[in-house]
């Protein structure tokens, strides 16, 4: 399979972003999974001069790089041809000409339409022009996403260039809170250190560790890129697959520490078991095991709070037991990683299985 | 095997003894096993009033009972029928009458149960050879100076051991009456002696005997004592001198709830969180193969004695493992076919709906 590893400056201040509007969350799943995590300064500083905005495009950008997170690849498209080792910054990426845009158009709406309206993206193109309104209602209707987003959504289906606009500005804007908080510099740094002074093979063999980790397989079919972050160094996006690649952002810490080596079996089953007997996500996955359901249900299930709920679900998808849909928000349960656990329980306790 | 199902108030005072020195153990044990143990105003009260006794031989009685309850349980005497029951100033005045003849039971009850000593060590001991207990006694780590003592007492000097233990008995016989405890757990007593069934008991004994694998004498009586103090089974077997009981306590439910033969989610979740934890973990791991003894545990693991002895009690409520007595030692070892059938109820855990 090709695997290409790099550095997109944009995805590092996505994670940020998200950081900063999820900290609590963040901060407890990795705490209970026991890493030692303190967020770096600049990273506090950041949060704040972002949370301190209250401009309303401000929110809007935020909340929207919040819902949609995992569409950034998509609003700020890999466009050169990728070489390992390659440092895009966030200036280049938001050099968006109009060709450009008519590509980022395209390409979100047959991610959309595929993905979260699940019609054709054909028909979404011929809506768009003969049913603005139907179309409108449909993206009114999805779940799990604010007004905010679904006001974005509408501006990039109908007037993309505004859209493009308004994003490239308040990524600006939110550029400078990520120079000034030093947070920028920091990164940048130690992102370009590394790659400077590591081969990509390094990055390789973590993502393979990885790989074992969540016991996934990949469609090798496709090209796998890898880029790193060091906004939560300890933390990725989770594996993203597109129509035609797949993405992870892996933080720096887990190259160099938590897959720098394989993880002993003992280690993950332990934390896994962990993760799975406690009664609230014990709950929660057999309510997901009757069918898929959006965060927004699972609040409504246990009657808990949006932000416990958010943080059971980075636990839960942590250790891979639930897989959530980066473009619909769909969460379903991963049933391959039980019959692992249960084949790994015998395994290690000596136990032959009876038919 | 007759079972005889039994009230003997004096247990309770032994139950209440037990909690009042190992407050702790009771809260890690229930916490293991999913039972939200609350010791109420009375129970409360009564410690209270233990607590603050300045007189020692509370103190050392306390240790004594909580120390050894299975052994010194047999100063008590026992019903002949189903459904009877003896009130607290019956045993003690019982136990006055017959202390010589009670003490030896006890004496080989500890020789046999506490200390794993032989018949023929007992034997030797109730015949005046008083070195065999008192180098037993001086190598058990895990029993308390004040119990050491007693228990050296008893074989040395019986009379004295006798006015010192109808002293303390009737102190906490007191504070038994006046914290309301007698109260509480006579109303409860009176209203299940109304409804008592002896079958419903025989049912629970034989079940209990066989989820435990418990392997009791069909030629003696088997008592079934129960006690309210401790939302918990109290003694899981004890025998000597042609006498072999259990003690459990009413609130028989979380128990029966683990002992089902069909898992249900509750005890699957318990099982997830004591295999989450690393030394229950390794502890199994270690007997998965062979068994083994706690000092070979202790040594393999790298704790204390006392460490692996209190992880492998809660392994045996959840009957995932099984001791066996050999000789001088217990072997422990893995309930293999009890976990394969929560390992099979694991994996079918996401394959049905609500349950």
């Amino acid at each position: 399979m090709e695997m290409i590893t790099g550095y997109f400056e944009i995805y590092d201040l996505t994670m940020a972003i998200q950081f900063s509007l999820n900290t609590g969350p963040v901060e407890k799943v990795l705490k209970t999974l026991g890493v030692d995590y303190e967020p770096a300064a600049q990273l506090m500083e950041f949060r704040e001069l972002l949370l301190k905005d209250g401009e309303w495009s401000t929110r809007m950008y935020t909340t929207f790089m919040n819902e949609l997170g995992v569409m950034a690849p998509i609003l700020f498209p890999i466009r050169q041809k990728l070489l390992d080792g390659m440092i895009v910054n966030i200036e280049e990426s938001l050099n968006v000409k109009d060709e450009g845009l008519e590509l980022i158009k395209d390409r979100f709406i047959q991610v959309f339409a595929d993905r979260r309206l699940r019609i054709s993206h054909h028909d979404l193109k011929k809506m768009i022009f003969e049913e603005p309104e139907r179309v409108s209602k449909a993206v009114e209707v999805i779940g799990g996403t604010s007004a905010d987003t679904i006001w974005f959504i509408n501006q990039l289906l109908f007037f993309p260039k505004t859209a493009m606009d308004f994003l490239s500005s308040n990524t600006l804007r939110i550029l400078d809170y990520y120079e000034r908080s030093g947070l920028r510099e920091l990164n940048m740094g130690l992102v370009k250190g590394y790659i400077e002074n590591n081969s990509p093979q390094k990055v390789k063999d973590a993502f393979s560790n990885f790989l074992d980790y969540y016991g996934i397989t990949l469609d090798e079919s496709k090209p796998l890129y890898i880029t790193l972050q060091n906004s939560v160094p300890h933390t990725n996006s989770g594996l993203m697959t597109y129509p035609t690649f797949h993405l992870l952002i892996m933080g720096l810490e887990e190259v160099t520490e938590d897959f720098s080596g394989r993880i002993p079996e003992e280690v993950r089953l332990r934390s896994l078991l962990k993760v799975l007997s406690d009664e609230t996500r014990f709950k929660i996955l057999k309510r997901l095991s009757k069918e898929p359901a959006l965060q927004r249900d699972l609040v409504e299930f246990t009657g808990l709070a949006k932000s416990t709920i958010s943080y059971h679900m980075g636990l839960l998808f942590k250790s891979s037991l639930i897989d959530i849909d980066p473009f619909s928000s769909i969460i379903c349960v991963r049933r391959e990683t039980i019959s692992r656990a249960v084949a790994d329980i015998r395994n290690l306790l000596n136990i032959k299985e009876k038919k | 095997m007759k079972i005889i199902p039994g009230y003997v108030e004096l247990v309770e005072i032994l139950m209440a003894c037990g909690f009042a020195d190992r407050k702790s153990y009771f809260n890690a044990v229930s916490h293991d096993l999913g039972l939200d143990f609350e010791p109420g105003r009375e129970l409360g009260e009564f410690l209270d009033q233990v607590n603050s006794s300045e007189d020692w031989s509370i103190r050392m009685a306390v240790d004594v009972f909580s120390e050894i309850k299975d052994s010194v349980i047999f100063f008590c005497d026992f019903p002949d029928e189903p459904g009877l029951e003896i009130l607290l100033e019956d045993s003690i005045e019982s136990l006055a009458r017959n202390f010589e003849d009670r003490a030896s039971c006890v004496v080989a009850s500890i020789m046999l149960n506490n200390l794993n000593l032989s018949q023929e060590d007992v034997r030797k001991t109730l015949q005046g050879d008083l070195s065999i207990v008192s180098d037993a006694v001086e190598k058990a780590e895990d029993l308390s100076e004040n119990t050491t003592w007693f228990i050296t007492q008893l074989v040395k000097f019986p009379r004295q051991s006798k006015e010192i233990l109808l002293f303390a008995l009737s102190e906490l016989k007191k504070y038994y009456e006046q914290s309301g405890l007698r109260k509480r757990n006579r109303d409860k007593v009176v209203e299940r002696l109304k409804v008592f069934k002896a079958e419903e008991y025989e049912e629970v004994a034989e079940d209990f005997l066989e989820f435990y694998g418990i392997r009791a004498r069909e030629d003696l009586p088997l008592h079934l004592l129960f006690q309210n103090t401790l939302k918990y089974s109290g003694i899981k077997f004890s025998s000597v001198c042609n006498t072999q009981l259990i003690v459990f306590s009413e609130h028989f439910k979380q128990i029966g709830e683990i002992m089902n033969p069909v898992i249900n989610d509750n005890t699957l979740r318990l099982f997830l969180r004591n295999l989450s934890d690393q030394t229950k973990m390794q502890i199994l791991k270690a007997i998965s193969e062979d068994s083994k003894y706690v000092d070979e545990l202790a040594k393999l693991v790298g704790l204390s004695k006392a460490t692996i002895s209190y992880h492998l009690s809660t392994l045996a409520e959840l009957a995932l493992v099984t001791g066996r007595k050999d000789h001088r030692r217990v072997y422990f070892s893995l309930n293999k076919e009890r976990l394969e059938k929560i390992l099979r109820r694991l994996e079918t855990l996401y394959d049905e709906g609500d349950s």
